[in-house]
């Protein structure tokens, strides 16, 4: 048998079989690009080292994207003001390091201050009440004084073990007073950091000295204020720490959370929660340096990114299904194939469906 | 390496493709930006990059010679073998499994080989099922968590050993299999062909029949397929072949492409969820394009039935430790496999 029984190829199949080969090919060069970009330089939307290495930690893709796709502060919040229906915070207490603005009802970043830029911090406004209590702290000691400068109670925030397994010695290191609950009296909050490791802890204390809400964070607190944030009344609790749940390891991200104190009195671990105490409930966390996991094509406004490019190249890829079938079904109308053509057309638009996302992802 | 020669002769893209591929780690090797983590060096992050692409590029040799497509070797060693998230080896599976179909559609269409009426034929069901599996996938990874995880290790354990009996049941003789009787809507839609087979050197005609059942069969699979991320090409050579009665050459050039297709449809989810990591996947796709191209060809020259048996090995082991891994997922056993 020779080669003149070599069947015919149909030109629709030379044109379906060349589309998907050389968009296919055009992707994988793209994605390539991305991939060097990304590795060789710092140009990413996420720090490829830890993402390789979450991924193979077995992290899964919230937690991934919430460790990497971040600038790389390592640092806390050290101040918070509020102004208007802002919360503007930094992470140095002179405001000279990375600031940003919040929304005070939700705790969602609006916008990040660089460059030192103050301005947006001076002259704040604010609703904090003003206090009859002083309170003097000398390691985890503390004493609370009347207007009068009379002792009406003292303690201790010390305790024998944290909810993240540790012993050891804290350190108060910032206050706050005010009316937080039902009762006319003031209470005052405590912040104290543990001097061997990283647990931080934030106490509210009655005038008598006792501990009433312990709120445990796994990392220091730097920054406490007292605000009526959602103007019921009552005074809500807003501290700036360092997290290191958020990321692990040795490399913390600045955190900073908001809720109401007299929702719980007990002792909790502000989020997120993975100590053995209950979850502190908070009005909101937030957590200016690190992203959410975007969603729908969140690389089309990273393309000159290395992780964006990768991604735009997988994408130009997967994306040749959809010409191929177009062009090749126009052709099938040609040949008088109309029901191959129908079919052709039906499958790039199940394709495009998919791609635009008409089918409602759950979050 | 003689059977390259004429590949790459007859492919310059190829020797383009791959040499750009070389410079592209030598480029990452010598200006390296990545650093030391606590989990991974810096060297081990670019060998699991480099290792990915040479892994891939096997991959997709054996699937492309086959006709499975390599999500179904990749998806469920990752999946059993790693602790690797499962919707990340989803997504990634699905990269694996659509690449190298997408990319051997060209060489299987200037061939002969993939017959253009069975893929459109079956590319609506199977799309419109991947889809379907991968919004699906995202859904059960919201909603079920961990005990998700279990449950997917687990049936997607049973599936790859339905799917080794599958081919243990379909053995050789089904290469050239003639059916007893043609339906009607096969006759209608003129579901024929014929193509040069390079081993026997003569053109082999075949007719398809049951295309009503092979269409309900390619939805079924395309969404397995998507959940999993396994693409489908592990089913469709059967549903084409043992079903559909059509050669099994035939069936294997139509199932990368149909795979490829169906792997466009349901990836889409899973990229929109946030689950597919670009510089991850990159050395997968970059390996299954280029294996993907040497298999198509590769697949013209032999015949396939002695590389089917090695896999039929592998993926009975690996069926059975990710029932395994299901069911320590749900009770907290330990079995020391």
């Amino acid at each position: 048998m020779n080669n003149e029984h070599r069947p015919a190829i149909s030109r629709e199949s030379l044109i379906f079989g060349g589309l998907l080969y050389w968009i296919t090919m055009l992707g994988t060069l793209v994605a390539i690009a991305g991939m060097v970009l990304g590795i060789v330089t710092e140009n990413n939307f996420s720090d490829p080292s830890g993402w390789i290495s979450s991924i193979w930690e077995g992290r899964d893709t919230d937690e991934t994207w919430h460790a990497n796709a971040r600038t790389g502060i390592n640092a806390g919040i050290q101040y918070i003001e509020v102004k208007d229906d802002t919360l503007i915070i930094n992470t140095q207490k002179d405001c000279s390091g990375t600031g940003y603005i919040l929304n005070l009802a939700d705790g969602k970043v609006k916008k990040t201050i660089q460059n030192q830029d103050t301005s947006e911090v001076k002259n704040s406004g604010g609703a904090q009440q003003e206090s009859d209590l002083t309170v003097e702290y000398r390691g985890p000691g503390f004493a609370i004084k009347d207007v009068d400068g009379h002792a009406i109670g003292q303690g201790s925030v010390s305790t024998d073990t944290n909810p993240y397994g540790q012993q050891g010695e804290y350190t108060i290191l910032g206050h706050a007073s005010g009316n937080v609950d039902d009762d006319p009296e003031n209470e005052v909050i405590l912040i104290a950091n543990q001097n061997q490791s990283y647990a931080g802890q934030v106490c509210i204390v009655e005038q008598n000295g006792e501990v009433i809400s312990r709120y445990w964070n796994p990392g220091h607190v730097y920054v406490v204020k007292l605000y009526d944030i959602n103007n019921d009344g009552k005074q809500e609790l807003i501290f700036g720490a360092t997290n290191r749940d958020q990321v692990w390891g040795d490399i913390s991200t600045p955190a900073v959370y908001a809720f109401d104190p007299t929702a719980n009195k007990a002792e909790m671990e502000v989020p997120p929660f993975q100590g053995n105490t209950e979850e502190g409930n908070p009005e909101w966390a937030a957590f200016p340096d690190t992203e959410e996991k975007p969603l729908n094509h969140w690389y089309l406004s990273h393309l000159t990114e290395g992780d964006g490019l990768a991604t735009l190249g997988i994408a130009i890829g997967v994306f040749s299904g959809v010409p191929a079938l177009i062009v090749s079904a126009l052709v099938l109308f040609r040949r008088k194939w109309p029901v191959f053509g129908i079919l052709a057309l039906i499958a790039a638009l199940v394709i495009i469906t998919s791609m635009v996302g008409l089918m409602p992802l759950p979050g | 390496m003689g059977k390259l020669r004429p590949i790459v002769a007859s492919v310059p893209e190829l020797i383009i493709l791959i040499l750009a591929i070389i410079a592209a780690y030598i480029i990452m090797a010598v200006f390296s930006n990545i650093s030391d983590t606590e989990v991974l060096s810096s060297t081990s992050i670019f060998w699991i990059l480099f290792g990915s692409f040479l892994i891939s590029t096997f991959i997709a040799i054996l699937a492309a010679v086959i006709g499975i497509g390599g999500g179904v070797i990749f998806t469920p060693i990752m999946m059993g073998f790693t602790s690797v998230d499962t919707m990340i080896i989803r997504a990634t599976g699905l990269v694996v499994a659509l690449f190298s179909g997408l990319i051997s559609g060209g060489p299987f269409f200037k061939k002969g080989l993939a017959n253009m009426k069975i893929v459109l034929y079956g590319a609506v069901p199977v799309t419109i099922g991947a889809m379907s599996g991968g919004l699906l996938a995202v859904y059960e990874d919201q909603m079920l968590g961990n005990t998700g995880d279990a449950l997917v290790c687990l049936l997607l354990g049973l599936i790859v050993g339905s799917v080794c009996f599958l081919f243990i049941r379909g053995g050789n003789k089904t290469e050239f299999p003639e059916p007893k009787s043609i339906d009607s809507l096969s006759k209608k839609l003129g579901l024929n062909g014929y193509y040069w087979e390079e081993s026997l050197q003569k053109p082999i005609s075949y007719h398809i029949t049951r295309a009503i059942p092979g269409f309900l069969l390619f939805f079924l699979v395309g969404l397995i397929g998507g959940f999993f991320g396994l693409g489908g090409g592990w089913a469709i050579v059967p549903v084409l072949n043992l079903v559909m009665a059509t050669p099994l050459k035939v069936s294997a050039a139509c199932s990368g492409v149909l795979l490829g297709i169906e792997g466009t449809s349901a990836i889409w989810p899973y990229i929109l969820y946030g689950s597919l990591i670009g510089i991850f996947a990159v050395p997968w796709m970059a390996g299954q394009v280029v294996g993907g191209i040497i298999g198509a060809h590769i697949l013209i020259k032999v015949r396939v039935a002695f590389v089917r048996n090695l896999l039929i090995l592998i993926l009975i082991f690996t069926s059975l430790k990710l029932i395994l891994k299901g069911i320590e997922g749900f009770t907290e056993m330990d079995f020391p496999v």
